[in-house]
């Protein structure tokens, strides 16, 4: 705590100079009161500006890319399509399980030399145009007749079809 | 912030903050009017608010004293250049002119105190804390000022001339 002033001509100058009072200042008072009502509304928080900007420039960027980026490359796709078989002898040793798959057919044809793999291909190939009437009789007519469609019966819708489709060999008219 | 505050600091502190800056700078206004602007901005205002006015004045006004120093090379060119730094006395009193030439001679450490105790309001624990100084220095400084400035005032001073102390 400072010591109160003793000397009393120190204590008088005190009096004295406080008696003078300062130039008055030359503030524009209401320009002041103005400029400090200003700069206490423009705080505001950073937040919204912030979070505006990011979403401006991810927008930015994401569009940038979309145009930028290079065509997609055509999708390849490998289908399979089963060629027909050709018209020369077969290979009996080389499709023995297709011959063996066709319905109806007996096992016993593999020994029929006159009976090879292009005829079971015709003949699914017949039943699926015209369906289960295509079927010839299981017992194989002998050759030099009517071929397989010597037993079948004359009021067959499909014979008429199957006489102008199949080959002579097995009594097809064509 | 309370604006009725701000405007009784105005009243009460604007002229003898003048006064206080004007010891560094030459553009006191400037000073005190940034200080006035920072107050506003404070939030919330400060427990002390004619102390810390004082603090923000000393360290303006000292930056621009140290700016103006730069330029013009000369540590009291700025104060020196006011012819008064006080009104005109009704009656009788001590003579405006000489109070300040006596002032302008005091070291600016006793000068400061001067004004931030007589003319500023100011306790001795609140000048300490704005000029980094005890209570006892500053209270020492107080009385070496006064004591100066009562030989600088006892000595006539004939056309305007100091003598210093």
């Amino acid at each position: 705590m400072p010591e109160p002033i003793n000397d009393p001509e120190l204590t008088a100058l005190e009096s004295s100079l406080s008696a003078l009072r300062p130039l008055p200042d030359r503030l524009n008072r209401d320009q002041l009161m103005f400029e400090a009502g200003r700069l206490s509304a423009r705080r505001r928080s950073w937040a919204w500006p912030a979070a505006t900007g990011a979403l401006a420039a991810s927008c930015m960027i994401l569009s940038g890319a979309l145009v930028l980026r290079a065509p997609p490359a055509p999708a390849e796709r490998i289908v399979y399509v089963p060629s027909p078989a050709p018209a020369a002898a077969p290979d009996r040793t080389a499709a023995p399980p297709a011959a063996a798959a066709v319905a109806g057919v007996p096992s016993t044809l593999e020994d029929e030399p006159a009976v090879n793999v292009a005829n079971l291909l015709s003949q699914r190939g017949l039943v699926l145009r015209f369906g289960a009437d295509a079927l010839p009789d299981a017992t194989l007519a002998p050759a030099g007749a009517e071929g397989f469609l010597a037993d079948w019966p004359a009021d067959t819708r499909a014979r008429p079809k199957l006489q102008r489709t199949l080959p002579p060999i097995i009594g097809g008219s064509s | 912030m309370g604006w009725e505050l701000l405007a009784r600091l105005m009243d009460e502190h604007a002229a003898a903050l003048t006064l206080y800056a004007r010891q560094w700078c030459a553009a006191p206004e400037d000073v005190v009017q940034e200080a006035f602007l920072k107050f506003a901005r404070q939030d919330p205002a400060p427990r002390q608010p004619a102390a810390w006015l004082y603090k923000v004045v000393r360290h303006s006004a000292l930056s621009a004293n140290r700016a103006a120093q730069r330029r013009k090379r000369h540590e009291a060119a700025a104060a020196a250049g006011a012819p008064t730094w006080f009104a005109a006395p009704e009656g009788e009193g001590i003579d405006a002119e000489a109070a300040t030439l006596a002032l302008q001679t005091l070291p600016p450490e006793q000068r400061e105190v001067i004004v931030a105790r007589v003319w500023g309001g100011l306790t001795f624990e609140q000048i300490a804390e704005i000029a980094g100084i005890s209570t006892s220095t500053a209270h020492r400084w107080y009385l070496a000022g006064l004591a100066a400035m009562r030989q600088t005032l006892r000595v006539p001073c004939p056309n305007q001339s100091t003598t210093p102390s």
